[in-house]
């Protein structure tokens, strides 16, 4: 009941949501770096979307699992290669026991997510699975993952359940050479003072290219100078995810997941956090330009994909054919049309045996039985369970 | 009081008493990080004291800017600022200075032209006040260093410093507690396990407290080292 990599990929980690809560001890939180690929990836093979996932960087790792189960990639541009079959992201995929699954990677995207069905069984420290390099604690052994390495899983049941009908909206992907550069938006502040009206202009009007000194700490920018008053430095405060500093070189570095709790760097900016993941995806060379937001656009901005996701999240349950299971037995076996509740769950159900286990095909078929008993059941659904 | 609070992106907001590096101020930031952790606020995440702000992360799923503001002014303008209940807490950190463990103490010498023993009496002397941590976790920016103790950085940086390395750079005198490279000069080293992940709590002290250093020589070292690894060793 492990993962067993055979290739890990030159930076591959486990993360969760990070380990908030030391930062006034100078420990900085950690985390996702896409935080959407991460939800997306696990609420696709039935996970909370806060679990740990395999986040790898440009190359993903090869792997296989000694049971079988369902998987997930999200982020980039990147896709999965079962012995032969390639099956795209953003969708669940149930991989046999024994199976090699190879991560591909497409034309755009830097972080992508792989998510694993009941998820891995790591130790949480200080509250967390996220590994931390600098500090070497957490994830696998608080190190980047090596081949030969065996993880184990938390609940390989997972993969007796059949997944695929679960789905996810399609998110905001930059295109892999858009000429225009992407658009971010970002909050002014809390240095803002320091620039000069020029340097304002410079920053806000020039695009700047990802450099290769970006990591999970930050990502380092290059173009146009911006202009300050009277120098770069600061009286060491904190520093936020998504906050810009602008270095003694002029130019712009944007402070990610792994970042430093403080900085003596004003810092001009902030990224705002819906728009997070889709720069946390740009790749060295890709072109930026920032666009100015106010903190309550931004918030309600969040509030509202915040409430989108959670909506998605609950029809997923809901709808889960899992849930029907008791009417459909009754349907199916005992011929009576209308007698059972879509969500009192009975055993009955327990004894038919588990799927054949086996990439799916057919997906739509299946698909469109679901939608049929969903219609049905409604109907059906006892008082107390309404 | 006077202080400003301004948004820095939209999930944290920085509270800011001054622009420089005084106690006074210092202590202001700590009184209110203790005052608004009391109050528990729902949304709020953690707050990062540094030596003149107050960084507040906070869920704005949870509480929105705006909201967070009004409330943290309305607590703060409340607090007393004159009334510290707080005691001063000192935290003794063993160092053996000099020799393997402080290979730049003939440098900090030769640079300041005192002795050995009036640079380890001069360095131990006093409580340096915590005005923040940062860059690792347990690094400490402490205040306090005697002037005639300041040393300039290495030219040229070492790759690795081991941990519990104390040393001096400029005006500052401060603590790895992480295998780190760094261009410290250092002078000493502590047994101490300043950083620890599996301990509660993790990391031993806080800003607003204080660091006082005392010599120790090699025996005492590894009987202290030893002491740590087996977690019999008493803090004080």
């Amino acid at each position: 009941m492990a993962m067993h990599v055979l290739f890990p990929g030159p930076r591959t980690t486990i993360q969760d949501q990070g380990r908030p809560g030391y930062q006034n001890s100078g420990f900085a939180p950690g985390g996702f770096m896409d935080r959407d690929a991460a939800k997306t990836a696990n609420v696709l093979v039935g996970n909370e979307d806060t679990e740990a996932v395999l986040e790898f960087c440009l190359i993903g790792p090869v792997l296989f699992f000694d049971e079988t189960v369902n998987i997930a990639v999200s982020g980039g541009d990147f896709g999965i290669d079962v012995e032969g079959t390639f099956c795209p992201a953003d969708r669940p995929v149930r991989v046999p026991a024994g199976k090699k699954v190879k991560i591909t990677t497409g034309q755009a995207g830097l972080y992508g997510s792989l998510a694993v069905g009941g998820g891995l069984d790591i130790p949480p420290v200080m509250g967390s699975r996220s590994t931390s390099l600098r500090c070497g604690i957490g994830g696998f052994r608080g190190r980047a993952l090596a081949a030969g390495d065996e993880i184990p899983l938390r609940n390989p049941e997972n993969g007796r359940k059949d997944l695929s009908w679960r789905w996810v909206p399609p998110r905001r992907q930059v295109p892999p050479d858009d000429p225009a550069a992407a658009r971010v938006r970002v909050i002014p502040g809390p240095q803002e003072n320091m620039f000069t009206p020029k340097g304002l202009q410079t920053f806000y009007e020039s695009a700047y290219e990802i450099t290769s000194h970006s990591d999970r700490m930050g990502y380092r920018l290059t173009g146009p100078r911006v202009e300050a008053a009277d120098g770069y430095d600061i009286l060491s405060d904190g520093i936020a995810n998504g906050s810009i500093q602008i270095s003694g070189s002029g130019e712009p570095i944007v402070m990610m997941a792994d970042r430093q709790t403080t900085g003596g760097y004003a810092k001009i900016a902030s990224v705002i956090t819906v728009d997070l993941p889709l720069f946390a995806q740009l790749r060295p060379g890709q072109k930026v330009r920032f666009e100015k937001c106010t903190v309550q656009e931004a918030q309600k901005l969040l509030r509202e994909e915040d409430k989108m996701w959670k909506d998605h999240c609950r029809m997923l349950e809901e709808n889960s054919p899992n849930h029907y299971k008791p009417y459909r037995l009754s349907f199916s076996e005992e011929g009576s049309s209308r007698s059972g509740c879509r969500s009192c769950r009975r055993s009955g159900w327990a004894g038919r045996k588990p799927r054949r286990a086996g990439l799916r095909s057919g997906r739509k078929s299946s698909g469109q039985k679901t939608a049929g008993r969903k219609s049905a059941g409604r109907k059906s659904a006892c008082r107390s369970c309404r | 009081m006077k202080y400003t609070i301004k948004p820095v992106g939209d999930s944290a907001l920085t509270i800011i008493f001054g622009s420089e590096i005084d106690p006074e101020i210092s202590r202001i930031v700590r009184m209110a990080r203790t005052c608004l952790t009391n109050k528990e606020i729902e949304g709020v995440i953690e707050y990062v004291q540094t030596y003149a702000a107050l960084m507040v992360h906070y869920c704005p799923v949870t509480i929105s800017y705006d909201e967070l503001a009004a409330r943290i002014d309305a607590e703060l303008s409340r607090m007393d600022s004159s009334s510290d209940q707080t005691e001063k807490r000192t935290f003794v950190i063993p160092v053996c200075y000099g020799g393997e463990y402080g290979p730049d103490l003939p440098a900090v010498c030769a640079h300041t032209g005192l002795s050995e023993k009036e640079v380890i009496r001069r360095h131990s002397g006093v409580d340096y006040l915590i005005y923040m941590l940062g860059f690792l976790p347990g690094f400490v920016y402490l205040g306090g260093m005697d002037r005639s103790l300041s040393t300039p950085r290495l030219k040229v940086p070492r790759e690795r410093l081991e941990k519990g390395s104390v040393g001096i750079a400029g005006d500052q005198t401060g603590i790895y507690p992480l295998v780190s490279p760094g261009g410290w000069q250092i002078i000493g080293r502590t047994p101490l396990e300043l950083y620890d992940p599996e301990r509660e709590p993790s990391i031993l002290y806080e800003a607003g407290e204080y660091i006082r250093f005392f010599p120790i020589n090699e025996t005492e070292f590894k009987r202290i080292r030893r002491e740590v690894e087996l977690g019999i060793y008493k803090y004080e």
